[in-house]
C-alpha cells in the first residue's frame, strides 16, 4: 500500500486547484498524487500521505480556504480497489 | 489488462459529487470482495457514476455499504443492482470507461 491516507479535495477552475495544491503540500509533508479536470471547470486534487499529514493538510484548507471548497474528504488506508481507481484519474 | 467481467453482477450508483464517490467505492471495495470496473464522471458538475462488478452477493452488500457510506456526504442520485447482465449490457459497461 503507497499511501496511508489519502485526500481528496474539489474546487471549481485549475487556478483554483493549483493554490489548494500549492497550500496543502506547503502545510504538511503530503505528495501530490494526481488531478482529475471535468468540463464544467472542476477540479478534484488527489494527494497521498500518511493518515495525520493528510488530515492536517485537508483541515488546513477548509479552515481558511484560499478559494471556495465545493467537497474535501480523507481516506485512510485505502483499499487496492481504490488506489487502482485514483490511478486511472491521472 | 482488460480484466473480463463478461456475464458479473453489474452494481452501479451515481452521485452529485466526484470526493464522495472515491469515498464510498473505498468503503464498498472493503466491505466486499467486488472490483471496481470504473469511475465515470457523466455530468456537467461534479457528479460521477462508480461501476462495480462481482458475484450477486458481494454486490449486494457492496451496494448497501456504498449507499450508507454516501448518504450523508452526498445526494444520490440513482443506484441500481443487475443479477446477470446480457452480453449486450456488458459491451456498454466496458465502452464509457472514465470518458
Amino acid at each position: 500500500m503507497k499511501y496511508g491516507a489519502y485526500g481528496l479535495v474539489e474546487v471549481l477552475g485549475s487556478t483554483a486547484a493549483i493554490l489548494v495544491v500549492d497550500k496543502m503540500l506547503k502545510t504538511s509533508s503530503v505528495g501530490f498524487e494526481t488531478w482529475n479536470t471535468k468540463c464544467g471547470g472542476h477540479v478534484t486534487v488527489f494527494l497521498g500521505g500518511d493518515v495525520s499529514a493528510v488530515q492536517s493538510a485537508v483541515e488546513a484548507v477548509k479552515e481558511n480556504p484560499p478559494c471556495d471548497i465545493i467537497a474535501a474528504a480523507v481516506i485512510s488506508n485505502p483499499s487496492e480497489e481504490t488506489e487502482r481507481m485514483v490511478g486511472l484519474a491521472r | 489488462m482488460k480484466d473480463n467481467y463478461k456475464g458479473q453482477a453489474i452494481g452501479i450508483f451515481e452521485l452529485d459529487n466526484l470526493v464522495a464517490c472515491y469515498v464510498a467505492l473505498d468503503a464498498a471495495s472493503k466491505a466486499a470482495d467486488v472490483k471496481i470496473q470504473g469511475v465515470e464522471r457523466n455530468r456537467l458538475k461534479s457528479g460521477a457514476c462508480v461501476k462495480m462488478r462481482g458475484d450477486i452477493s458481494n454486490v449486494n452488500a457492496a451496494m448497501e455499504v456504498a449507499l450508507k457510506t454516501a448518504e450523508p456526504i452526498a445526494k444520490i442520485v440513482s443506484s441500481t443492482v443487475i443479477a446477470s447482465p446480457t452480453e449486450g449490457t456488458d459491451v456498454a459497461m466496458d465502452m464509457t470507461i472514465l470518458k
